[in-house]
């Protein structure tokens, strides 16, 4: 019992000492520094089965109210910029006039199975009024928050009821794999239209007001080579080497092929955001960075995305890195290694955000770190803030705010950091 | 309720005419690329609504006078009837909420589908409301409810001897399931569930019975990651089912044509324009594409003298409803073979006795096994016979785990050349017992336990990789909810069998496996995948 109240005591000194530490730091360099920007991306749904301890919902996700309420949970962790999800794969939570039908709606489109599970499986955002999209916009707007968009594009890794409307009604661009097999859970950006669709999505988010789009490539199904033996893929390669494409679809030279497409699509992206007349700014999400850009590159094989070029050709405002392959028995040490490495990568191209993250689906978020260093919750998310910071990042991205996931005492400890030593950005090395 | 009367299109008159002969002058006449040996031909495709809205699932009267069929044309959708002679539209359920999925009754009334959300999720939730989708029978403007609840039921069809409604349900599930119901077409009647769908990811939609009452046709999505595919089994044994369209083949919406020897459903093949109506033999399984000219065709039903189709197109933009003749040249019948090719043998059985553990082929050839220093566990390297292609295998053991740990229990193995975790069978560190193939890209596919595994007492599992590469699992004689689709590794020479643990250690049981074989086929009492040959073709 002494012990370890002797040992928050150390701790919560330490934590002072730095705190004052770099409060001078910031203040010191106040003079040109920037806000550090702490990004919290908010999936409503997450918070829709949420009761109190008397077996009430707290939050009704399909109004006003209930998203402002969930809004003011997110904010205890110090978030300044809220990425919101647009969708659930691809079923719009908002009023999509462009996938407005067929029927989202279970089980009106008899090819989509409905989700059973209480509350999850009788929500409607595609169709809630007011527009949940522009509602929380203007909400963001009015508390001096940014606000944008957390596109987790086709995320149909799970559910059937994920899959898009526009993709149903489309089987001419679905993915196909090396076997033939084809999927409704991936229209292809090989074909013109698929690129056409995805971009006028865009444009109803501009006209609801996004200001910063987050593209997330981390959730799956809309990014995968092994799905990508589609005919214009195809007929491109056997013009370019004259032969017929491998079958594995994890080969290193299709995987960079195929991120060509995927690389064309993000420009013509910046560019449809360019031609809106507006400042928006293009994010990117990027998982499972190695420790060397000799090592294989893990974007590259499993989404077929070269991030290193978007961020070489300025295609990208801001990198934001979700996970790294930090060492186990190395885990600070080794993640601070490759944030270096990735900022050097940068180069001052674009902004670089590193993940606080409760998400743990690839064993390197906050839990695996408790895990291996045998700290708290709050302990590992003060770390790894302070790391982001002392490497020179932007910001840290808060990934998986859901209702409680982080605890009160990590939200605490985050907002402190970042409305005090974390306020503002540290100078670059 | 209200009735509401439109009048789209005067008595199929000028203006649908000459709509019809514009769009059905490209389409005449024209038959679709390789057919398989059945070769079918659409004649000129006609409107039968136009006007706004979307019009959907249409099905033709048994008097072949009247389409039904769901529309938007007012916001939600209505259920209405077109008169063909005289191009006449009546909304028959109008009003709000959504009226969907008509079926008609051999003697001319119509069930339908009916559902009515009011509020958000959480506030139903919390009023624990029933206002989930039901079925109700709608009868000379009278309206019966035949089912209600906090579910989803849809897509009915009525059984031919119009005593009962067939559908698709998701009454007492908690995932993505959704499995077939009955309800007597009687008030007051029980629903009973016919067949259950693949744990929380799998779904059978739009279930009917053929004309002469013996098979069962519905349309399956077995995972997320597969496509919709047409199953059927016989009336009496739903557990034993065939596909009948490939796994590289979008296929859904199935009608039986009238005299049952063809199956009208929307389809989709790489290559295609886009979604289409195929026609199906079933006993031979040869396909043929209907050539209905431009946009997504979808949703065919079958007039009553089966010389028709009506369907669904959106060649204007919106879904409205055509029709068209259809003549087909049915392939030759179908080989039949005297005995279909059951092969079910048993590879590798294990046996202990006098100190040795070994591996017991099917030819009686025994295999040492290494057995790891101190513990239960073994492993057999190059086991003879557990090449199994892409064909059926199981693997049959009885395991007793101890205690549970935090990490993966491995109670069988197999390591081949084309995956080191070839497929598995173990214990999750949940206490879940999974057992698991591959794909042909080496992916995960696995089914898993209800229930956390019991400890310290045999268990009894039965892993089943199916043909198809759908993958089951039984503990203590039990199907198990949770399957997996898309297992279609072909598995060539194994380099080793390894029971209690990993093949180079780790990953221990902590307990011990009390029997153990494997090898080709489904064994005895465990409900097969059918063949096509051996479900029409009534072959043993």
């Amino acid at each position: 019992m002494g012990k370890r109240f002797l040992s928050v005591k150390i701790v919560g000194l330490a934590r002072t000492v730095w705190g004052l530490a770099l409060i001078g730091v910031c203040v010191l360099g106040a003079g040109a520094a920037e806000r550090f920007e702490a990004v919290a991306l908010v999936d409503s749904l997450d918070f829709a089965a949420s009761k109190d301890k008397a077996g009430r919902f707290l939050f009704d996700t399909e109004t006003p109210a209930g998203n402002r309420a969930l809004l003011e949970h997110v904010l205890e962790t110090g978030a300044n910029t809220i990425l919101w999800r647009n969708c659930a794969g691809g079923t719009m939570r908002y009023l999509s006039e462009e996938t407005r039908l067929p029927w989202v709606e279970s089980p009106l489109d008899k090819r989509r199975l409905p989700d059973s599970r209480p509350v999850y499986g009788w929500l409607r955002y595609y169709q809630s009024e007011p527009d949940i999209i522009r509602d929380i916009f203007g909400f963001c707007k009015e508390k001096g928050l940014n606000a944008g968009i957390h596109w987790p594009f086709e995320e149909t890794h799970w559910h059937s009821w994920t899959i898009g409307p526009w993709n149903l009604d489309h089987p001419q661009y679905w993915g196909v794999s090396a076997d033939g097999q084809i999927w409704s859970g991936r229209c292809s950006l090989a074909y013109p239209e698929v690129v056409a669709h995805k971009l006028r999505l865009v444009d109803e988010l501009l006209e609801r007001g996004m200001d910063h789009l987050f593209i997330d490539t981390v959730r799956d199904g809309g990014w995968s080579p092994l799905d990508e033996y589609v005919r214009p893929e195809v007929e491109r390669w056997r013009r370019k080497y004259g032969t017929e494409p491998p079958q594995d679809g994890r080969d290193p030279r299709w995987c960079a092929f195929v991120a060509e497409t995927t690389h064309a699509y993000l420009v013509a992206l910046r560019r449809h955001l360019n031609a809106s007349g507006r400042k928006v700014r293009l994010m990117l999400g990027v998982f499972e960075i190695a420790p060397s850009a000799d090592q294989p590159d893990f974007m590259l094989i499993t989404r077929s995305i070269d991030w290193r070029r978007l961020v070489r050709e300025g295609v990208i405002d801001t990198l934001v890195v979700m996970t790294v392959k930090w060492d186990t028995a190395r885990p600070f040490e080794s993640t601070r290694e490759i944030y270096r490495n990735i900022m050097e990568t940068c180069g001052g191209r674009c902004e670089v955000l590193f993940p606080v993250s409760m998400y743990n689906f690839s064993k390197k978020g906050i839990p695996s770190y408790q895990e291996a260093v045998k700290l708290s919750a709050p302990e590992v998310a003060e770390k790894l803030l302070k790391i982001a910071w002392e490497e020179g990042a932007d910001g840290i991205c808060m990934e998986c705010v859901d209702y409680e996931n982080y605890s009160a005492e990590t939200r605490a400890v985050l907002r402190t950091a970042l409305d005090g030593a974390c306020r503002l950005k540290r100078e670059a090395r | 309720m209200k009735t509401k009367t439109r009048w789209r299109c005067g008595a199929l008159g000028i203006g649908c005419l000459l709509c019809g002969l514009v769009i059905g002058g490209y389409a005449a006449q024209r038959t679709q690329g390789p057919t398989d040996g059945l070769s079918c031909q659409c004649d000129r495709v006609v409107p039968v609504t136009t006007g706004a809205g979307n019009d959907t699932e249409a099905v033709w009267s048994p008097d072949g006078r009247r389409i039904a069929f769901q529309t938007d044309a007012a916001g939600d959708l209505d259920i209405a009837v077109v008169d063909l002679a005289s191009g006449k539209v009546t909304t028959l359920v109008g009003g709000v909420g959504q009226a969907c999925y008509p079926a008609w009754t051999q003697d001319g009334a119509l069930v339908y589908v009916f559902g009515h959300h009011i509020g958000t999720a959480t506030q139903a939730a919390a009023a624990r409301a029933d206002c989930g989708y039901g079925l109700r029978l709608w009868r000379d403007g009278a309206t019966q409810v035949l089912t209600q609840g906090y579910w989803r039921d849809y897509t009915p069809s009525v059984t031919p001897d119009n005593g009962a409604v067939l559908y698709a349900s998701t009454r007492g599930e908690d995932g993505d399931g959704v499995s077939i119901w009955r309800v007597a077409l009687a008030p007051g009647a029980a629903a009973e569930r016919l067949a259950r769908s693949n744990g929380d990811l799998g779904g059978m939609v739009q279930p009917s019975l053929s004309p002469d009452g013996r098979f069962m046709l519905w349309a399956q999505l077995d995972d997320f990651r597969q496509n919709w595919r047409l199953y059927a089994a016989r009336a009496t044994n739903l557990a034993e089912s065939a596909f009948l369209t490939p796994r590289t083949m979008g296929a859904y919406a199935p009608r039986w044509s009238p005299d049952g020897r063809l199956v009208a459903f929307t389809g989709f093949r790489e290559g295609d324009p886009g979604w289409g109506i195929y026609l199906l033999e079933p006993r031979s399984g040869a396909l043929s594409r209907l050539e209905t000219g431009a946009g997504q065709s979808r949703s065919p039903a079958w007039s009553p003298d089966g010389r028709e189709l009506v369907f669904e197109n959106n060649r204007t933009g919106a879904y409205k409803l055509y029709r068209t003749r259809v003549t087909c040249r049915m392939p030759p019948p179908p080989q039949q073979t005297a005995k279909a090719s059951w092969v079910v043998r048993t590879e590798a059985r294990l046996e202990r006795s006098g100190g040795a553990t070994e591996l017991v082929a099917a030819d009686g050839k025994r295999l040492a096994g290494k057995v790891a220093q101190g513990r239960e566990a073994v492993t057999f390297e190059r086991p003879p016979g557990l090449d199994f292609g892409t064909n059926v295998f199981f693997v049959k053991m009885t395991m007793t785990v101890d205690e549970p740990t935090k990490d993966v229990q491995m109670a069988a193995i197999g390591r081949y050349a084309e995956h080191a975790l070839g497929w598995q069978m173990y214990v999750d560190p949940g206490q879940r017992i999974w057992f698991n193939a591959r794909n042909p890209q080496g992916d995960f596919v696995g089914a898993r336990s209800d229930a956390p595994v019991a400890l310290g007492r045999p268990v009894n599992v039965l892993g089943i990789r199916e043909e198809g590469g759908i993958v089951r699992l039984y503990v203590d004689g039990k199907l198990q909810r949770r399957r997996g689709a898309g297992a279609t590794m072909a598995y060539g020479p194994a380099l080793s069998l390894s029971l209690g643990q990993w093949p180079g250690g780790g990953a221990r049981l902590n307990g011990r496996v009390e029997s153990f074989e494997c090898g080709r086929g489904y064994p005895a009492g465990v409900p097969r995948q059918v063949t096509r040959e051996q479900l029409f073709g009534e072959v043993e």
